[in-house]
Protein backbone atom coordinates (compact mmCIF):
# COMPACT_ATOMS: atom_id res chain seq x y z
CA UNK A 1 0.00 0.00 0.00
CA UNK A 2 1.13 3.20 -0.73
CA UNK A 3 0.93 5.74 1.58
CA UNK A 4 1.91 9.51 1.24
CA UNK A 5 3.38 11.58 3.87
CA UNK A 6 0.58 14.05 3.63
CA UNK A 7 -2.19 11.81 3.76
CA UNK A 8 -0.79 10.18 6.72
CA UNK A 9 -0.97 13.78 7.96
CA UNK A 10 -4.14 14.40 7.06
CA UNK A 11 -5.32 10.91 8.65
CA UNK A 12 -3.76 12.22 12.00
CA UNK A 13 -6.24 15.23 12.37
CA UNK A 14 -9.01 12.65 11.74
CA UNK A 15 -11.21 11.57 14.65
CA UNK A 16 -10.73 7.75 14.50
CA UNK A 17 -9.61 7.97 11.29
CA UNK A 18 -9.44 4.32 9.92
CA UNK A 19 -6.14 3.40 7.87
CA UNK A 20 -8.27 2.41 4.47
CA UNK A 21 -8.61 6.81 4.12
CA UNK A 22 -4.94 6.31 3.25
CA UNK A 23 -5.29 5.55 0.07
CA UNK A 24 -5.35 8.64 -2.83
CA UNK A 25 -7.91 7.22 -5.58
CA UNK A 26 -9.27 9.22 -8.97
CA UNK A 27 -12.56 10.79 -8.81
CA UNK A 28 -15.23 9.11 -9.61
CA UNK A 29 -16.45 9.66 -13.27
CA UNK A 30 -19.84 10.97 -12.62
CA UNK A 31 -18.07 13.74 -10.60
CA UNK A 32 -17.16 15.31 -14.41
CA UNK A 33 -20.80 15.74 -15.15
CA UNK A 34 -21.75 17.25 -11.39
CA UNK A 35 -19.37 19.85 -12.02
CA UNK A 36 -19.65 20.63 -15.75
CA UNK A 37 -23.50 20.36 -15.65
CA UNK A 38 -24.69 19.98 -11.99
CA UNK A 39 -26.53 16.61 -13.05
CA UNK A 40 -26.11 13.38 -10.16
CA UNK A 41 -24.27 15.02 -7.55
CA UNK A 42 -24.19 13.98 -4.54
CA UNK A 43 -21.54 14.03 -1.37
CA UNK A 44 -18.12 12.56 -2.07
CA UNK A 45 -17.90 9.24 -0.09
CA UNK A 46 -15.15 9.18 2.43
CA UNK A 47 -11.45 9.19 0.83
CA UNK A 48 -8.42 10.82 -0.21
CA UNK A 49 -8.87 11.88 -3.74
CA UNK A 50 -5.88 12.41 -5.99
CA UNK A 51 -6.51 16.05 -7.95
CA UNK A 52 -4.79 15.76 -11.32
CA UNK A 53 -6.64 18.24 -13.47
CA UNK A 54 -8.38 21.70 -12.56
CA UNK A 55 -12.12 20.74 -11.47
CA UNK A 56 -13.83 23.78 -12.75
CA UNK A 57 -17.69 23.91 -11.00
CA UNK A 58 -20.03 25.27 -12.92
CA UNK A 59 -23.11 27.27 -11.63
CA UNK A 60 -25.50 26.07 -9.16
CA UNK A 61 -23.67 23.69 -7.94
CA UNK A 62 -22.93 22.11 -4.42
CA UNK A 63 -20.12 20.27 -3.83
CA UNK A 64 -19.65 18.13 -0.79
CA UNK A 65 -17.84 15.76 1.04
CA UNK A 66 -19.25 12.46 2.64
CA UNK A 67 -20.90 14.59 5.90
CA UNK A 68 -20.50 17.32 7.79
CA UNK A 69 -16.82 15.95 9.48
CA UNK A 70 -14.94 18.08 6.86
CA UNK A 71 -11.71 15.91 7.11
CA UNK A 72 -13.78 12.63 5.72
CA UNK A 73 -13.22 13.75 2.14
CA UNK A 74 -10.14 14.97 1.05
CA UNK A 75 -9.34 16.89 -2.78
CA UNK A 76 -5.57 16.18 -3.16
CA UNK A 77 -3.27 18.19 -4.79
CA UNK A 78 -1.87 15.50 -7.17
CA UNK A 79 2.10 15.74 -8.62
CA UNK A 80 0.45 15.63 -12.25
CA UNK A 81 -1.52 19.17 -11.83
CA UNK A 82 1.49 21.22 -10.59
CA UNK A 83 1.44 24.39 -8.30
CA UNK A 84 0.44 26.67 -11.25
CA UNK A 85 -3.02 25.35 -11.44
CA UNK A 86 -5.73 25.15 -8.89
CA UNK A 87 -7.64 22.51 -7.46
CA UNK A 88 -10.63 23.78 -8.04
CA UNK A 89 -12.00 27.18 -9.58
CA UNK A 90 -15.46 28.81 -9.89
CA UNK A 91 -16.35 31.05 -12.40
CA UNK A 92 -19.94 30.99 -11.67
CA UNK A 93 -22.40 31.64 -9.28
CA UNK A 94 -24.99 29.99 -6.85
CA UNK A 95 -21.89 27.82 -6.01
CA UNK A 96 -21.60 26.01 -2.55
CA UNK A 97 -18.43 24.29 -1.83
CA UNK A 98 -18.78 22.89 1.72
CA UNK A 99 -17.42 19.98 4.34
CA UNK A 100 -14.05 19.20 2.71
CA UNK A 101 -10.63 19.34 2.84
CA UNK A 102 -8.23 20.66 0.20
CA UNK A 103 -4.80 19.23 0.57
CA UNK A 104 -2.79 21.61 -1.13
CA UNK A 105 0.52 18.88 -1.03
CA UNK A 106 2.90 21.39 -0.48
CA UNK A 107 5.70 19.31 0.58
CA UNK A 108 5.54 16.93 -2.41
CA UNK A 109 9.61 17.54 -3.32
CA UNK A 110 8.41 19.57 -6.48
CA UNK A 111 6.34 21.93 -4.63
CA UNK A 112 8.03 22.43 -1.60
CA UNK A 113 8.76 26.38 -0.44
CA UNK A 114 8.28 27.22 -4.32
CA UNK A 115 4.95 28.60 -4.52
CA UNK A 116 3.99 31.90 -5.41
CA UNK A 117 1.05 34.21 -4.06
CA UNK A 118 -1.09 33.65 -7.40
CA UNK A 119 -1.00 30.32 -7.51
CA UNK A 120 -4.12 29.07 -5.57
CA UNK A 121 -5.92 25.68 -4.31
CA UNK A 122 -8.92 26.84 -4.42
CA UNK A 123 -10.13 29.79 -6.71
CA UNK A 124 -13.74 31.69 -6.46
CA UNK A 125 -13.11 33.35 -9.30
CA UNK A 126 -17.04 34.59 -9.85
CA UNK A 127 -17.07 38.43 -10.55
CA UNK A 128 -21.24 38.52 -9.38
CA UNK A 129 -23.64 36.52 -7.95
CA UNK A 130 -22.59 34.61 -4.77
CA UNK A 131 -21.07 31.11 -3.75
CA UNK A 132 -20.29 29.73 -0.32
CA UNK A 133 -17.72 28.49 1.33
CA UNK A 134 -18.31 26.88 4.56
CA UNK A 135 -16.98 24.62 6.66
CA UNK A 136 -13.82 23.79 4.60
CA UNK A 137 -10.28 22.68 6.05
CA UNK A 138 -7.44 24.07 3.34
CA UNK A 139 -4.17 23.46 4.45
CA UNK A 140 -0.47 22.68 2.90
CA UNK A 141 -1.04 25.14 0.14
CA UNK A 142 2.25 25.25 -2.27
CA UNK A 143 1.00 29.30 -2.91
CA UNK A 144 -2.30 30.50 -1.61
CA UNK A 145 -4.78 28.89 -0.04
CA UNK A 146 -7.79 30.49 -1.28
CA UNK A 147 -8.33 33.46 -3.63
CA UNK A 148 -11.85 34.89 -3.89
CA UNK A 149 -12.28 37.06 -6.20
CA UNK A 150 -15.74 38.39 -5.06
CA UNK A 151 -19.42 37.77 -4.25
CA UNK A 152 -18.28 35.04 -1.78
CA UNK A 153 -18.77 34.00 1.70
CA UNK A 154 -16.10 31.89 3.72
CA UNK A 155 -17.81 30.70 7.00
CA UNK A 156 -16.56 28.16 9.68
CA UNK A 157 -13.29 27.20 7.56
CA UNK A 158 -9.77 26.80 8.52
CA UNK A 159 -6.44 27.59 7.22
CA UNK A 160 -3.64 26.70 7.95
CA UNK A 161 0.07 26.14 6.81
CA UNK A 162 -0.27 27.57 3.30
CA UNK A 163 3.40 28.77 1.76
CA UNK A 164 2.17 31.85 1.17
CA UNK A 165 -1.28 34.01 1.80
CA UNK A 166 -3.97 32.38 3.40
CA UNK A 167 -6.86 33.74 2.23
CA UNK A 168 -7.34 36.65 -1.13
CA UNK A 169 -10.38 38.81 -0.73
CA UNK A 170 -10.77 40.95 -3.98
CA UNK A 171 -14.86 42.54 -3.75
CA UNK A 172 -17.85 42.24 -2.16
CA UNK A 173 -17.17 39.02 -0.10
CA UNK A 174 -17.31 37.67 3.75
CA UNK A 175 -14.63 36.03 5.67
CA UNK A 176 -16.92 35.55 9.24
CA UNK A 177 -15.64 33.20 12.52
CA UNK A 178 -12.47 31.14 10.27
CA UNK A 179 -9.53 30.33 11.57
CA UNK A 180 -6.22 31.36 9.63
CA UNK A 181 -3.09 30.10 10.97
CA UNK A 182 0.74 29.59 10.13
CA UNK A 183 0.84 30.83 6.36
CA UNK A 184 4.14 31.26 5.03
CA UNK A 185 3.32 35.65 4.37
CA UNK A 186 0.04 36.69 5.47
CA UNK A 187 -3.21 35.93 6.90
CA UNK A 188 -5.68 37.39 4.55
CA UNK A 189 -5.24 40.38 2.22
CA UNK A 190 -8.14 42.44 1.11
CA UNK A 191 -7.60 43.72 -2.26
CA UNK A 192 -10.88 45.58 -3.71
CA UNK A 193 -13.86 47.20 -2.32
CA UNK A 194 -16.48 46.46 0.27
CA UNK A 195 -14.83 43.41 2.02
CA UNK A 196 -16.04 42.61 5.53
CA UNK A 197 -13.71 40.35 7.85
CA UNK A 198 -15.69 39.49 11.13
CA UNK A 199 -14.82 37.10 14.10
CA UNK A 200 -11.50 35.51 12.18
CA UNK A 201 -9.22 34.10 14.45
CA UNK A 202 -5.79 34.70 12.82
CA UNK A 203 -2.58 33.25 14.98
CA UNK A 204 1.47 33.25 13.90
CA UNK A 205 0.82 34.10 9.89
CA UNK A 206 3.37 35.15 8.28
CA UNK A 207 5.84 32.33 9.15
CA UNK A 208 7.80 32.07 5.95
CA UNK A 209 7.98 35.63 5.13
CA UNK A 210 9.54 34.90 1.29
CA UNK A 211 8.18 38.08 -0.10
CA UNK A 212 11.44 39.41 1.04
CA UNK A 213 9.95 42.06 3.87
CA UNK A 214 8.20 42.34 6.23
CA UNK A 215 4.27 42.81 6.87
CA UNK A 216 0.83 42.06 9.10
CA UNK A 217 -1.20 39.51 9.31
CA UNK A 218 -3.89 41.02 7.84
CA UNK A 219 -3.61 43.88 4.91
CA UNK A 220 -5.81 46.09 3.46
CA UNK A 221 -3.79 46.61 0.23
CA UNK A 222 -3.80 48.86 -2.16
CA UNK A 223 -6.90 50.29 -3.78
CA UNK A 224 -8.65 48.55 -1.14
CA UNK A 225 -11.45 50.40 0.28
CA UNK A 226 -14.61 50.25 2.45
CA UNK A 227 -13.28 47.17 4.26
CA UNK A 228 -14.79 46.39 7.38
CA UNK A 229 -12.88 44.42 9.97
CA UNK A 230 -14.26 43.86 13.28
CA UNK A 231 -14.46 41.26 15.96
CA UNK A 232 -11.33 39.69 14.73
CA UNK A 233 -8.77 38.35 17.04
CA UNK A 234 -5.00 38.37 15.44
CA UNK A 235 -2.21 36.82 17.82
CA UNK A 236 1.42 37.26 16.14
CA UNK A 237 2.52 34.66 19.03
CA UNK A 238 5.65 37.57 18.97
CA UNK A 239 7.17 35.29 16.13
CA UNK A 240 10.26 36.57 14.28
CA UNK A 241 12.05 35.18 11.51
CA UNK A 242 15.75 34.00 12.30
CA UNK A 243 18.70 34.41 10.08
CA UNK A 244 19.21 31.15 8.50
CA UNK A 245 16.34 29.36 10.10
CA UNK A 246 13.54 26.85 8.53
CA UNK A 247 9.74 27.75 8.78
CA UNK A 248 7.42 25.19 7.73
CA UNK A 249 10.59 23.33 6.27
CA UNK A 250 11.33 26.06 4.00
CA UNK A 251 14.77 28.32 4.75
CA UNK A 252 14.35 32.03 5.47
CA UNK A 253 14.81 33.67 2.04
CA UNK A 254 16.14 36.75 3.81
CA UNK A 255 19.62 37.33 5.62
CA UNK A 256 18.25 39.59 8.60
CA UNK A 257 15.35 39.46 10.68
CA UNK A 258 12.03 40.67 10.90
CA UNK A 259 8.82 41.24 12.41
CA UNK A 260 5.39 40.48 12.38
CA UNK A 261 2.54 43.02 12.73
CA UNK A 262 -1.18 42.83 13.16
CA UNK A 263 -2.86 44.71 10.31
CA UNK A 264 -1.49 47.22 7.78
CA UNK A 265 -3.78 49.75 5.84
CA UNK A 266 -1.62 50.89 2.93
CA UNK A 267 -2.31 53.32 0.35
CA UNK A 268 0.03 53.54 -1.96
CA UNK A 269 -2.67 54.27 -4.46
CA UNK A 270 -3.30 57.83 -2.96
CA UNK A 271 -6.82 57.27 -2.55
CA UNK A 272 -8.64 60.16 -1.20
CA UNK A 273 -11.14 58.22 0.39
CA UNK A 274 -10.19 54.39 1.46
CA UNK A 275 -12.99 54.34 4.02
CA UNK A 276 -11.98 51.33 6.07
CA UNK A 277 -13.55 50.60 9.00
CA UNK A 278 -11.75 48.69 11.99
CA UNK A 279 -13.81 48.06 15.25
CA UNK A 280 -13.02 46.42 18.29
CA UNK A 281 -10.25 43.84 17.05
CA UNK A 282 -7.78 41.81 19.01
CA UNK A 283 -4.74 42.06 18.28
CA UNK A 284 -1.65 40.99 20.43
CA UNK A 285 1.77 39.97 20.71
CA UNK A 286 3.20 40.49 17.51
CA UNK A 287 7.00 41.52 17.05
CA UNK A 288 6.10 44.20 15.42
CA UNK A 289 3.10 47.28 14.95
CA UNK A 290 -0.35 46.20 16.01
CA UNK A 291 -2.16 48.61 13.78
CA UNK A 292 0.30 50.31 10.56
CA UNK A 293 -0.78 52.78 8.71
CA UNK A 294 0.66 53.59 5.38
CA UNK A 295 0.05 56.98 3.59
CA UNK A 296 -3.78 56.12 4.61
CA UNK A 297 -6.69 58.34 4.15
CA UNK A 298 -10.27 58.15 5.56
CA UNK A 299 -9.81 55.49 8.18
CA UNK A 300 -11.90 55.09 11.41
CA UNK A 301 -10.52 52.74 14.41
CA UNK A 302 -12.76 52.01 17.18
CA UNK A 303 -13.24 50.01 20.20
CA UNK A 304 -16.57 50.08 20.13
CA UNK A 305 -18.42 48.13 17.39
CA UNK A 306 -21.56 49.27 15.89
CA UNK A 307 -22.63 46.29 14.75
CA UNK A 308 -22.17 44.75 18.25
CA UNK A 309 -22.20 47.60 21.21
CA UNK A 310 -22.28 44.76 23.70
CA UNK A 311 -19.38 42.26 22.53
CA UNK A 312 -16.28 41.49 25.06
CA UNK A 313 -14.12 44.77 24.55
CA UNK A 314 -11.25 44.08 22.66
CA UNK A 315 -7.41 45.87 22.69
CA UNK A 316 -4.07 46.33 20.87
CA UNK A 317 -2.00 45.27 23.59
CA UNK A 318 1.10 43.51 24.50
CA UNK A 319 3.09 43.90 20.90
CA UNK A 320 6.80 44.52 20.60
CA UNK A 321 6.59 47.91 18.67
CA UNK A 322 4.04 50.87 18.38
CA UNK A 323 0.24 49.81 19.62
CA UNK A 324 -0.99 51.98 16.37
CA UNK A 325 1.90 53.71 13.69
CA UNK A 326 1.98 56.01 11.35
CA UNK A 327 5.29 56.53 10.08
CA UNK A 328 4.24 58.52 6.87
CA UNK A 329 1.23 61.21 6.42
CA UNK A 330 -2.22 60.15 7.32
CA UNK A 331 -5.33 61.91 6.41
CA UNK A 332 -9.05 62.02 7.90
CA UNK A 333 -8.46 58.91 10.49
CA UNK A 334 -10.58 58.68 13.41
CA UNK A 335 -10.32 57.22 16.33
CA UNK A 336 -13.13 56.50 19.52
CA UNK A 337 -12.70 54.59 22.61
CA UNK A 338 -9.65 52.65 20.70
CA UNK A 339 -8.18 50.27 23.76
CA UNK A 340 -4.31 50.79 22.83
CA UNK A 341 -2.07 49.74 26.07
CA UNK A 342 1.18 47.93 27.10
CA UNK A 343 2.84 47.83 23.27
CA UNK A 344 6.69 48.32 24.22
CA UNK A 345 6.98 51.66 22.11
CA UNK A 346 4.30 54.11 21.88
CA UNK A 347 0.72 53.30 21.83
CA UNK A 348 -0.38 55.66 19.17
CA UNK A 349 2.63 56.62 17.38
CA UNK A 350 1.06 59.30 14.85
CA UNK A 351 3.88 61.29 12.73
CA UNK A 352 3.10 63.79 10.10
CA UNK A 353 -0.31 63.67 11.52
CA UNK A 354 -2.12 66.63 9.92
CA UNK A 355 -4.84 69.02 11.80
CA UNK A 356 -7.61 66.59 9.87
CA UNK A 357 -7.11 63.97 12.22
CA UNK A 358 -9.56 63.77 14.91
CA UNK A 359 -9.10 61.46 17.82
CA UNK A 360 -13.18 61.86 19.23
CA UNK A 361 -12.05 59.31 22.42
CA UNK A 362 -8.42 58.42 22.89
CA UNK A 363 -8.00 57.43 26.31
CA UNK A 364 -10.56 54.89 27.26
CA UNK A 365 -11.98 54.44 31.09
CA UNK A 366 -9.32 54.76 33.06
CA UNK A 367 -7.36 57.12 30.52
CA UNK A 368 -4.06 54.93 31.53
CA UNK A 369 -4.16 53.38 28.30
CA UNK A 370 -1.81 55.87 26.16
CA UNK A 371 1.28 56.30 26.80
CA UNK A 372 2.76 59.94 27.16
CA UNK A 373 4.95 59.62 24.27
CA UNK A 374 2.07 60.21 21.97
CA UNK A 375 1.34 63.95 23.36
CA UNK A 376 4.51 64.54 21.63
CA UNK A 377 4.19 62.94 18.58
CA UNK A 378 0.35 63.71 18.02
CA UNK A 379 0.59 67.43 18.33
CA UNK A 380 -2.94 68.75 16.15
CA UNK A 381 -5.08 66.29 17.04
CA UNK A 382 -8.47 67.28 18.76
CA UNK A 383 -9.17 65.23 21.59
CA UNK A 384 -12.82 65.82 22.49
CA UNK A 385 -12.90 63.25 25.55
CA UNK A 386 -14.54 59.91 25.87
CA UNK A 387 -18.23 59.27 26.28
CA UNK B 1 -26.68 42.38 6.10
CA UNK B 2 -25.01 44.60 9.02
CA UNK B 3 -28.50 46.21 9.39
CA UNK B 4 -30.49 43.09 10.31
CA UNK B 5 -27.11 41.89 11.95
CA UNK B 6 -27.44 44.86 14.18
CA UNK B 7 -30.75 44.17 15.25
CA UNK B 8 -30.56 41.13 15.78
CA UNK B 9 -27.66 41.12 18.28
CA UNK B 10 -29.36 44.21 19.92
CA UNK B 11 -32.41 42.20 20.44
CA UNK B 12 -30.32 39.37 22.10
CA UNK B 13 -28.09 41.83 24.40
CA UNK B 14 -31.75 43.26 24.92
CA UNK B 15 -33.29 39.77 25.80
CA UNK B 16 -30.11 39.37 27.92
CA UNK B 17 -30.50 42.47 30.31
CA UNK B 18 -34.36 42.16 30.90
CA UNK B 19 -35.10 38.47 31.09
CA UNK B 20 -31.56 36.99 32.14
CA UNK B 21 -30.09 33.42 30.21
CA UNK B 22 -33.28 31.68 29.15
CA UNK B 23 -33.75 28.53 31.30
CA UNK B 24 -33.58 26.05 27.87
CA UNK B 25 -31.80 28.06 25.05
CA UNK B 26 -32.86 27.12 21.78
CA UNK B 27 -30.37 26.88 18.72
CA UNK B 28 -30.47 27.82 15.00
CA UNK B 29 -29.06 25.99 12.10
CA UNK B 30 -26.60 28.71 11.88
CA UNK B 31 -25.36 28.13 15.73
CA UNK B 32 -25.49 24.50 15.63
CA UNK B 33 -23.20 25.02 11.96
CA UNK B 34 -20.75 27.22 13.96
CA UNK B 35 -20.70 24.78 17.17
CA UNK B 36 -19.66 21.59 15.02
CA UNK B 37 -16.70 23.57 13.07
CA UNK B 38 -15.75 24.62 16.51
CA UNK B 39 -15.71 21.08 18.07
CA UNK B 40 -14.07 19.32 14.78
CA UNK B 41 -11.18 22.07 14.96
CA UNK B 42 -10.56 22.02 18.18
CA UNK B 43 -10.50 18.49 18.26
CA UNK B 44 -8.30 18.34 15.81
CA UNK B 45 -4.55 16.64 16.73
CA UNK B 46 -3.30 19.27 13.93
CA UNK B 47 -2.48 21.70 16.18
CA UNK B 48 0.30 22.37 18.42
CA UNK B 49 0.07 22.82 22.21
CA UNK B 50 1.05 26.32 21.59
CA UNK B 51 -1.19 26.34 18.67
CA UNK B 52 -3.80 25.26 20.23
CA UNK B 53 -3.88 27.48 23.68
CA UNK B 54 -3.55 30.81 21.17
CA UNK B 55 -6.75 29.12 19.91
CA UNK B 56 -8.87 28.36 22.68
CA UNK B 57 -7.29 32.19 24.26
CA UNK B 58 -8.99 33.79 21.39
CA UNK B 59 -11.97 32.01 21.76
CA UNK B 60 -11.78 33.45 25.69
CA UNK B 61 -11.14 37.37 23.97
CA UNK B 62 -13.91 36.99 21.52
CA UNK B 63 -16.37 35.65 24.12
CA UNK B 64 -15.27 37.25 27.38
CA UNK B 65 -14.82 33.74 28.65
CA UNK B 66 -12.99 32.78 32.00
CA UNK B 67 -11.09 29.56 32.29
CA UNK B 68 -13.86 27.69 34.34
CA UNK B 69 -15.96 28.27 30.62
CA UNK B 70 -12.98 27.51 28.82
CA UNK B 71 -12.94 24.14 30.19
CA UNK B 72 -16.43 23.48 29.67
CA UNK B 73 -15.95 23.74 25.98
CA UNK B 74 -12.66 21.82 26.26
CA UNK B 75 -14.79 19.11 27.81
CA UNK B 76 -17.02 19.28 25.07
CA UNK B 77 -15.05 18.81 22.88
CA UNK B 78 -13.28 16.08 23.93
CA UNK B 79 -16.70 14.35 24.24
CA UNK B 80 -17.78 15.07 21.05
CA UNK B 81 -13.99 13.63 19.52
CA UNK B 82 -15.23 10.52 21.50
CA UNK B 83 -18.40 10.04 20.02
CA UNK B 84 -17.16 11.17 16.57
CA UNK B 85 -15.36 7.79 16.73
CA UNK B 86 -18.11 5.37 15.62
CA UNK B 87 -20.00 8.16 13.85
CA UNK B 88 -16.58 8.17 11.21
CA UNK B 89 -16.21 4.01 11.03
CA UNK B 90 -20.01 4.05 9.84
CA UNK B 91 -19.44 6.78 7.22
CA UNK B 92 -16.15 5.13 6.26
CA UNK B 93 -17.46 1.65 5.80
CA UNK B 94 -20.02 3.05 3.75
CA UNK B 95 -18.07 4.83 1.77
CA UNK B 96 -15.55 1.50 1.28
CA UNK B 97 -15.19 0.62 -2.35
CA UNK B 98 -17.82 2.52 -3.82
CA UNK B 99 -17.78 5.40 -6.22
CA UNK B 100 -21.38 6.94 -4.91
CA UNK B 101 -23.87 6.09 -2.24
CA UNK B 102 -26.38 4.41 -2.71
CA UNK B 103 -30.03 5.76 -1.88
CA UNK B 104 -29.76 3.72 1.44
CA UNK B 105 -26.46 4.72 2.09
CA UNK B 106 -27.40 8.22 2.09
CA UNK B 107 -30.50 7.21 4.53
CA UNK B 108 -27.37 6.27 6.66
CA UNK B 109 -25.95 9.03 6.59
CA UNK B 110 -28.84 11.31 7.12
CA UNK B 111 -29.68 9.38 10.37
CA UNK B 112 -25.89 10.35 11.34
CA UNK B 113 -26.38 13.94 10.65
CA UNK B 114 -29.26 14.16 12.63
CA UNK B 115 -27.34 12.65 15.58
CA UNK B 116 -24.37 14.42 15.16
CA UNK B 117 -26.78 17.72 15.12
CA UNK B 118 -28.24 16.41 18.23
CA UNK B 119 -25.18 15.74 19.66
CA UNK B 120 -23.93 19.09 18.88
CA UNK B 121 -27.12 20.80 20.92
CA UNK B 122 -26.94 18.34 23.86
CA UNK B 123 -23.37 19.49 24.23
CA UNK B 124 -23.78 22.88 23.42
CA UNK B 125 -26.36 22.93 26.08
CA UNK B 126 -23.99 21.71 28.25
CA UNK B 127 -21.95 24.64 27.67
CA UNK B 128 -24.09 26.98 27.85
CA UNK B 129 -25.34 25.77 31.34
CA UNK B 130 -21.56 26.75 32.17
CA UNK B 131 -21.99 29.88 30.93
CA UNK B 132 -22.33 33.29 32.50
CA UNK B 133 -25.76 35.23 30.88
CA UNK B 134 -23.46 37.60 28.97
CA UNK B 135 -21.08 34.64 27.98
CA UNK B 136 -24.24 32.99 26.72
CA UNK B 137 -25.30 35.48 24.21
CA UNK B 138 -22.21 36.66 22.70
CA UNK B 139 -21.89 32.95 21.90
CA UNK B 140 -24.73 33.25 19.88
CA UNK B 141 -23.43 35.84 17.84
CA UNK B 142 -21.57 33.96 15.13
CA UNK B 143 -24.04 31.25 14.64
CA UNK B 144 -26.53 34.52 14.06
CA UNK B 145 -24.51 35.70 11.30
CA UNK B 146 -24.15 32.29 9.68
CA UNK B 147 -28.11 32.31 10.06
CA UNK B 148 -28.29 35.76 7.73
CA UNK B 149 -25.41 34.16 5.35
CA UNK B 150 -28.36 30.90 5.09
CA UNK B 151 -31.14 32.96 4.93
CA UNK B 152 -29.98 35.67 2.08
CA UNK B 153 -28.50 33.28 0.00
CA UNK B 154 -27.81 34.72 -3.37
CA UNK B 155 -29.07 38.23 -2.57
CA UNK B 156 -25.40 39.68 -2.75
Amino acid sequence: MKVSRSALLICLIIFGAPASRLNAIPLPGWFAGCIASGTGCQPLPAGTYDVASTLTVSASVTIQGASTNPYDTILKRAPELGINSAIMVVYASGVTIKNLTFDGNRFYSEFNCVGQDNQFDLHMANTAGTNDVQNVYLFSAPGTALNVHGHTRVYNSWISNAHYTGMHLYETSYALWNTVNNSGTGGITVWGFANELYGNTLTGNRLEMPDNSGGPQITLWQGATSALVHQNVLDGLFWQTSVGGYANGCPMPINQVQTVGGIEINNEFNLTNQSHKIYNNMIKRHSGTGILLHSTAGITIAGTDPLCPACNKLSVTDNNFNGLWSPATTTNLTLGDVRIFGNRQYSVNLQNAPASTTAACLEPNDGAYLLAGVLTTYPSATNVGCP
Amino acid sequence: MTNSRQVVAASFMAAALLYGQPTEPTFSEGQVQYFRSLFFQLGSTHWTPQLLKAREGALADQFGLDQRELAAIRTAVSDFGQHEQSRGTVIVSLSANKKSFSPSDLDAIAQIEVARAQDVKALVLRIFSELRPLSAERMKAPGTAIDEVLKTRGAK
